[in-house]
């Protein structure tokens, strides 16, 4: 039973946020796999991380579905673990049955596996879902292999890929078509989710001799009338761009969910209109501050020698994807300099309410490193420590935000 | 209540006519507006800080306590208040084009190199010892023999471990690149080498240059053939009322990058924000004026490519109520501009009309490829789902039509590089894609040697305008 989360009797027909969420790690046909091997496997070899970053996205929505602007109504998991993984996900799964205890949502352990034919039926059981009311928000993670058949045409391989009784590609999702099978209907009084948020944590290589297959026997997972109006917020985050691979950490999970979450807890905030009970502004992510925040991320991911480039299409208006509940939390260094002249200073940082928020003399370590919520600041350094050198006191607003991590200078030389 | 307007203080005239997006926010954060550097908005008196960003990723901010009737902040990156301001240049002696390039060309990232840190140091400290020898060697014209005597004395590892930095530095020497510009219809195969291609290059940097390119209203391809890689092809976005800028900056791996200028700031400013993925701040420029249809459609100087960027801008960002019809005008009004069509039909899908989008779309063989990737992906996309879907809602004819259009196209959506705003794909042939690397002698295909114009023609300080050809 894929739908492991179940709130919709709470929701009272409000809207609310349906998730889809696949994650492959076990291909049976693949080597190793324990199944009658594909005609050819392309080099795909078994994975270890994949179906563990579908939990951990199902898993992070748990946690965070206060900060979700609706609520979750419900949870679609299709995994299918390496043996390595399956012991990590069944005490995870059992930790979020003692997490929601006494919450009247229905929870089910069982996640289905991640082949064709529950995915066809989940897919189809999902758009019902985000067919109840326009404000619903949909939102479909796939981690695994993925190839192209043509440039821009990423199709999701499954848990059956390669079965050697169908077509080599028959059980995979060109992903396109999952696209367009969300379409609002032509039917203008038929509703659908109007924000679809789409992750495809999968690599975008063409196989070698992949054309001599015939690709009409890709299953149609979502089929339907070609739509009507489309006015969906249905942006699209890949964990790759068209031919190159996307990576994980072995055993834990991809690199592309795992900047992503960060960026959704904290480096993707921005801020709001709205201002909290203490006067500080309110932050968020949205479609457009997450892409930009992913973006930054690719500059880490280079760093580790890994040839990934997260890549985002907005495809509609910005929207909320969390509200956070703090301003974001932003790694830096504060220094003086010249760094010499630091016995002779108390360094002091207060916010934008004038709240002191640190103070030190002397600075040490220096320089000194500090997590600042995000925000102005001012710096002020003050000779404390007479008799007085050739130095100045100093006082600076800066600006500190994420994804970026600060770097403060008192220059009191 | 304060009015309150802005003022550019970059060093170029080009950067100050820019209508950046701006952001105004109170002291504690909170988002008051977003507006652009061209208007005058009304606020509360009080403090607040304006932000903006640019293409290339530059942030700055000011402070500026608003009270009485009216208010002017002064933006620009040399406030420096924001440490992250670091990066920028403060040399003085920055030209034009230059500054220009700074704060919209894209940072360069360098690939990732499998070597361990120890490798590094090794390669480092030897390679760059005998690469200086093979430098100098190569500027003594004596490199052949030095490197003879090298390959002989130094074993296999070396050679590919610790004097890659060397290597890399005769690579960069040595490497040949060569531009060639074809014009015409390459999806019907009507196209031809400009043979009389003679392009001036001007310096306007250490390891850039910039070419100036009239436009024609026909298809202009300009390919960058360097050894060892693919060769580049980029729809050039010029017309014959307008030009275009071609920016060639030789990275440190001895490669060229080439950035493309509209002569249109503000679609020049909006295409640096797609390229950087930078949304919020597109979002903010197609919802200002410069980049409206009323401004590039109906007013005295018609910018059919501009109108092009923001119609796609406004199809990225889901703002059909503001297509209206005038796509129809882009399409109907400048019958070679291909994205017309590609536009229009995309509108046209979006609206739920599929039949009329079917026809519109298969007549881009008419005018030839897209100026913009996102025309080929819109048209891709859909001659795929309308080929491939149950619905008996199309004409026979149509779909034979849509068959023989997605066969055209393919090939060239095979090799695109979708991430550029602009179309490039790979392929010595235009007409016939691929992402076949070269061989290392490329003079036999002719066009500008880039090797040979590594002084670069022109001065760095010369700001006149770059010669047109």
């Amino acid at each position: 039973m894929a739908l492991v989360f179940d709130n919709r009797s709470n929701l009272d027909n409000q809207p609310g946020l349906h998730a889809l969420i696949g994650g492959v790690s076990l291909y049976k046909h693949l080597p190793g796999g324990g199944g009658p091997p594909p005609e050819e496997d392309w080099e795909l070899p078994q994975l270890s991380a994949t179906a563990l970053t579908g939990y951990k996205i199902y898993r992070w929505l748990i946690d965070h579905q206060q900060m979700l602007p609706i609520k979750l109504a419900t949870v679609r998991l299709l995994l299918s673990p390496s043996a390595t993984e399956t012991p990590e996900i069944a005490k995870g799964m059992q930790e979020i049955r003692t997490a929601l205890a006494g919450q009247n949502v229905i929870l089910d352990d069982n996640y289905s596996p991640c082949n064709l034919q529950s995915f066809s039926d989940e897919a189809r059981a999902w758009r019902t879902d985000a067919r109840t009311n326009n404000l619903n928000i949909t939102f479909f993670y796939f981690a695994g292999h993925g190839i192209q058949r043509k440039n821009n045409d990423p199709v999701l391989l499954l848990e059956d890929f390669g079965n050697p009784s169908v077509d080599m590609l028959t059980n995979s999702v060109v992903f396109n078509k999952l696209f367009d099978g969300m379409v609002p209907q032509s039917d203008p009084s038929k509703q659908i989710a109007r924000t679809q948020l789409y992750f495809v944590d999968a690599c975008r290589v063409i196989p070698p001799n992949l054309s001599k297959y015939e690709f009409q026997n890709i299953s149609n997972i979502l089929t339907g009338d070609l739509g009507g109006v489309d006015n969906r917020s249905a942006p699209i985050f890949y964990g790759t761009v068209s031919n190159a691979k996307a990576y994980a950490k072995g055993g834990k999970q991809t690199l592309f969910s795992e900047a992503l979450i960060k960026c959704l807890e904290n480096d993707g905030g921005e801020t709001t209109d709205q201002e909290d009970e203490n006067g500080y502004a309110k932050w968020r992510v949205s479609v457009y501050s997450l892409s930009e925040a992913l973006n930054e991320k690719v500059a880490a991911i280079k760093a580790l020698d890994i040839d990934q480039e997260f890549y985002s299409i907005p495809r509609g208006q910005n929207t909320t994807i969390v509200n956070l509940n703090a301003p974001p939390q932003v790694d830096g260094m504060i220094e003086i300099e010249p760094g010499k002249a630091v016995q002779f200073f108390t360094l002091d940082l207060t916010d934008s309410l004038g709240a002191s928020v640190w103070s030190m003399s002397p600075v040490n370590p220096h320089p000194h490193p500090r997590r600042l919520p995000a925000g102005y600041y001012t710096i002020k350094a003050t000779i404390t420590n007479p008799p007085q050198p050739s130095y100045n006191n100093y006082s600076k607003t800066i600006l500190v935000k994420p994804p970026k991590d600060y770097w403060l200078k008192a220059r009191v030389g | 209540m304060t009015m309150l307007s802005f003022e550019l203080g970059f060093k170029t005239d080009t950067l100050n006519n820019l209508d950046l997006p701006v952001e105004i926010r109170k002291p504690n954060m909170v988002l008051v507006k977003r507006t652009s550097a061209s208007k005058t908005v009304e606020v509360s008196p009080g403090t607040y800080y304006v932000n903006f960003k640019m293409p290339a990723g530059q942030e700055a901010w000011s402070k500026v306590d608003v009270e009485g009737e009216s208010a002017r902040v002064v933006l620009s990156p040399d406030d420096k208040e924001d440490e992250s301001l670091s990066d920028v240049s403060s040399d003085e002696s920055l030209p034009d084009v230059s500054e220009v390039q700074h704060y919209f060309m894209p940072r360069h990232i360098p690939p990732p190199r499998n070597l361990s840190n120890k490798s590094r140091i090794l390669a480092g400290a030897l390679g760059g010892i005998v690469g200086a020898g093979l430098g100098y060697s190569f500027a003594e014209g004596k490199m052949w023999v030095i490197a003879a005597a090298a390959g002989a004395s130094l074993s296999p590892i070396l050679l590919s471990k610790a004097l890659e930095p060397g290597l890399a530095l005769i690579k960069r020497k040595t490497a040949e690149a060569r531009l060639r510009k074809f014009t015409g219809n390459v999806l019907m195969g009507k196209y031809s080498t400009d043979t009389e291609w003679r392009p001036e290059l001007l310096k306007i940097g250490d390891c850039s240059g910039q070419l100036t390119i009239r436009g024609e209203n026909s298809g202009q391809i300009i390919q960058l053939l360097q050894s060892g890689a693919p060769a580049v092809n980029v729809l050039l976005p010029a017309w014959e009322e307008n030009l275009c800028t071609v920016v060639l900056t030789k990275l440190p791996e001895g490669r060229y990058s080439m950035d493309f200028h509209l002569q249109n700031t503000a679609a020049d400013l909006l295409l640096g924000y797609w390229q950087q993925g930078l949304w919020q701040n597109a979002a903010s420029v197609t919802d200002s004026a410069a980049v409206s249809a009323e401004e590039l459609l109906y007013q005295k100087r018609l910018h059919p490519i501009a109108a092009s960027v923001g119609a796609y801008s406004l199809l990225r960002f889901g703002a059909l109520d503001r297509l209206h019809n005038w796509t129809e005008n882009l399409m109907n009004w400048f019958s070679w501009l291909p994205d017309g069509l590609a536009i229009r039909g995309e509108h046209l899908a979006r609206l739920g009309e599929h039949s009329e989008a079917l026809r519109v779309l298969c007549r881009l063989t008419e005018r030839g490829l897209p100026y913009f990737s996102d025309g080929l992906s819109y048209t891709v996309d859909r001659l795929r789902l309308y080929l491939g879907t149950s619905e008996k809602r199309f004409e026979d004819d149509d779909l034979q039509t849509a068959r023989e259009t997605l066969r055209l196209l393919e090939p060239f959506a095979a090799v695109t590089d979708f991430r550029k705003p602009l179309l490039t794909f790979t392929g010595l042939d235009p007409g016939k894609p691929d992402s076949k690397p070269l061989g290392r002698k490329l003079s036999s295909y002719g066009g500008l040697d880039l090797l040979r114009q590594s002084s670069w023609s022109g001065a760095a300080t010369d700001k006149r305008p770059a010669a047109t050809i």
